[in-house]
């Protein structure tokens, strides 16, 4: 009888915490992040940032060495593939050049100005999600240092992502990478505009371009500006593969994001889309 | 009261650990679920209720502080925490691979259950491949962890346990 009881409570106990659960997971639906959890996620993230930050700096060595260790063999594959392309580049120098001037008129003649930055703010990357879902970072600039909800986040190689929480003082970056991110992009020969979403480990995909549109690997991907969100020409990342299909109603292109997000360390954090410098001359 | 206090720093610690440390050394691109691994071992020592209390509050832990959305990952650990509880009052092994082989297994059909919730509720952006392979990786990368930590929590366990009291 005292075992019956015993696992009657168990029951009773166990269903108890699954209503528990699903209440949780209906109210935090439902409201979203203006609700009573979200305000709750936002406070619990100013407790644990601080704390992550230090654990972060003492342990980033140590996982920098497990992850190069796992990295050796493709590193000497790219050493290779660097090396060719290097030799490459140095012949195309002289037409470069011609090129270079050949832009220069053309811009001078269409009215186009270099951008030459926005207002940005610094920031360290202190956390790494350790959800296998979703790919984001958690940076030590909040609202204190004028960053909001949607703000881009670029680095030296490229865009990053876009701040998707913010507490006072640490904010969370979702990375383009993640595949809930959308960015629109242009193709830097053609100029056509797509849309690019995150596949995780796999190289970025852009969907809805023209299939009679031309493209070649190693072509420059840049933001387009559509959207409202990532303003335009910040560099993405150059496209890798084409993926041939007849018939298709779009182009599937895959692109290699210029920021290894591997080794982030160093964000900026766009706080105004306007330019600030005078146009180069 | 002892006893609670050390089981909730021993999952505070694998937050912490699970966010920085473990969140850069991954295995195929894969990073481990320590709440889970923790889960199944309080679960396999205590049994159903203890592991089911436990689960809730990790799994609450990782939503809250680790900025996931809140109430998945405490659905599948007491679910997780008390499954086990009850498979291990019917088997008596005292092999060192029972609990490497529960930890992976509870873990991939743990992470397989987050992320059915988290397509059901439109939160999960990834296919059912990408769910698959990482559930895999996850319950190995568990399951050779299993070994060094296990007998750790074992030994919390044994050092918070109430000492008897004879009355003559």
């Amino acid at each position: 009888m005292a075992i019956y009881k015993r696992e009657r409570g168990t029951r009773l106990l166990v269903i108890g915490l699954v209503l528990a659960s699903l209440m949780t997971i209906t109210v935090d639906f439902r409201s979203g992040e203006s609700g009573p959890l979200g305000i709750l996620g936002r406070l619990s993230l100013s407790v644990i940032s601080p704390i992550q930050e230090g654990i972060a700096t003492v342990f980033r060595p140590i996982g920098s060495f497990f992850t190069d260790l796992g990295r050796i063999g493709s590193l000497k594959e790219e050493n290779a593939r660097l090396k060719a392309q290097l030799e490459e580049l140095q012949g195309q120098q002289g037409q470069l050049q011609e090129l270079q001037g050949e832009v220069k008129t053309l811009r001078d003649t269409l009215g186009l100005r270099d951008r030459l930055g926005f207002r940005t703010t610094g920031a360290d990357v202190i956390s790494e999600t350790p959800s296998n879902f979703e790919a984001s970072i958690t940076i030590d600039a909040g609202s204190t240092h004028g960053v909001a909800l949607d703000m881009p986040v670029i680095a030296a190689d490229g865009l990053v992502g876009r701040v998707v929480r913010v507490a006072d003082k640490w904010s969370k970056v979702l990375l383009i990478i993640d595949p809930n991110s959308s960015v629109g992009v242009r193709l830097a020969a053609s100029r056509e505009a797509g849309l690019l979403t995150g596949q995780r480990a796999s190289d970025l995909r852009i969907s809805l371009v023209d299939p009679e549109t031309p493209v070649e690997p190693g072509e420059q991907v840049t933001t387009s500006g559509l959207g409202g969100v990532f303003p335009p020409g910040i560099p993405v990342g150059v496209v890798s593969h084409v993926v041939p299909d007849q018939g298709a109603l779009e182009k599937q292109i895959l692109v290699r994001p210029g920021v290894d997000f591997s080794r982030l360390a160093e964000v900026l954090v766009v706080l105004s889309n306007e330019v600030t410098a005078a146009p180069q001359q | 009261m002892r006893r609670g206090a050390a089981w909730a720093a021993v999952i505070a610690t694998a937050l912490l650990l699970q966010s920085t440390v473990f969140a850069q050394i991954k295995l195929g691109g894969a990073k481990p679920e320590l709440m889970y691994l923790i889960t199944v071992a309080l679960a396999m020592i205590e049994g159903p209720a203890t592991g089911a209390i436990y689960g809730f509050a990790a799994g609450m832990g990782q939503d809250f502080l680790l900025n996931q959305p809140k109430g998945i990952t405490a659905l599948t650990l007491t679910l997780v925490g008390y499954v086990v509880g009850q498979i291990r009052q019917y088997i008596v092994s005292p092999s060192p691979a029972l609990p490497v082989a529960l930890v992976a297994a509870a873990t991939a059909i743990g992470v397989l259950f987050y992320g059915f919730v988290a397509f059901l509720l439109g939160q999960l952006g990834t296919g059912f491949l990408f769910l698959l392979r990482t559930a895999l990786l996850s319950a190995l990368y568990n399951a050779i962890l299993t070994p060094l930590l296990f007998p750790v929590l074992r030994r919390v366990a044994e050092q918070t346990r109430a000492k008897k009291v004879y009355r003559w």
